[in-house]
């Protein structure tokens, strides 16, 4: 395998993180730590988003907003 | 207390709640209980106005309830953190599957078998839009508690569902893209 692009530095264990923690993802297989590549990363993310975008993405359920109204219309407690 | 003061106050809780629930049904996995939570959790920001100084962060300050709420119920709860993954799994076969994509219930029943707090770091900045400052203040414990929670998430994550470095990854990746 050909290592090219080394922007981070290495120890002598021969791991590669760069300065921002994450992984060179051209360099594959030859970890002992758990960094993770930057792709992982963001499917990781993408998903992260979706799974709660969709409940942010719901009507408010009737319950609660009529609790809202309640609370206000009560006014001082 | 002038409750005229909190229209512009209730204004704001409107606007945060769809992100207050989405956040509690990433907690606790089930929807009944996430409205319970997000109306104790109403409740108690009302009740609690004077203590919020406005113009300060709403949403963290919503959110902080929301979760001592959850940690502080579950405490009283024991028995039923055994069960969570159980009840989970089980809202999830309920919900409808959007465009058929298995990949995304996967990482839901994956992103529910974390533990709590690792969960809750990676979505108050994953998806929640809190920086890591802001979700510390929220969880109540120190910015590298959150940093670590969140890589530990991620890694756990990975490892759930079995993605792992090399070529099978980007391939993976590349037709679910």
């Amino acid at each position: 395998m050909v290592k090219k692009g080394r922007r981070g530095k290495s120890n002598e264990t021969g791991k590669k993180k760069k300065m921002d923690g994450t992984e060179d993802p051209t360099q594959s297989g030859m970890r002992a730590d758990k960094g993770m590549s930057r792709h992982l990363q963001a499917h990781i993310g993408r998903h992260l988003r979706a799974a709660f975008d969709e409940v942010a993405h719901e009507p408010i359920p009737d319950r609660l907003m009529q609790l809202l109204k309640h609370l206000d219309r009560d006014g001082d407690k | 207390m002038n409750r005229k003061v909190s229209a512009s106050l209730r204004d704001a809780l409107v606007g945060e709640m769809s992100n207050l629930r989405a956040f509690a049904v990433s907690l606790c996995g089930d929807r009944e209980r996430a409205d319970d939570l997000v109306q104790e959790t109403l409740f108690k920001a009302w009740n609690h106005l004077d203590s919020f100084k406005e113009g300060t962060n709403l949403k963290a300050w919503l959110f902080t309830i929301l979760r001592n709420t959850y940690f502080s119920d579950r405490r009283k709860r024991r028995r039923e953190v055994e069960d969570a993954d159980g009840s989970y799994a089980a809202m999830l076969s309920s919900v409808p599957e959007q465009h058929g994509h298995m990949d995304l219930q996967d990482f839901r029943i994956a992103l529910a078998r974390l533990p709590d707090d690792q969960r809750e770091a990676l979505v108050l900045v994953g998806a929640a839009g809190f920086s890591y400052e802001e979700a510390a203040e929220v969880s109540g414990c120190a910015v590298g508690t959150i940093k670590s929670r969140v890589n530990r998430a991620r890694n756990r994550l990975g490892d759930m569902l079995g993605l792992e470095q090399g070529e099978e990854l980007e391939s993976r990746l590349t037709k679910t893209a």
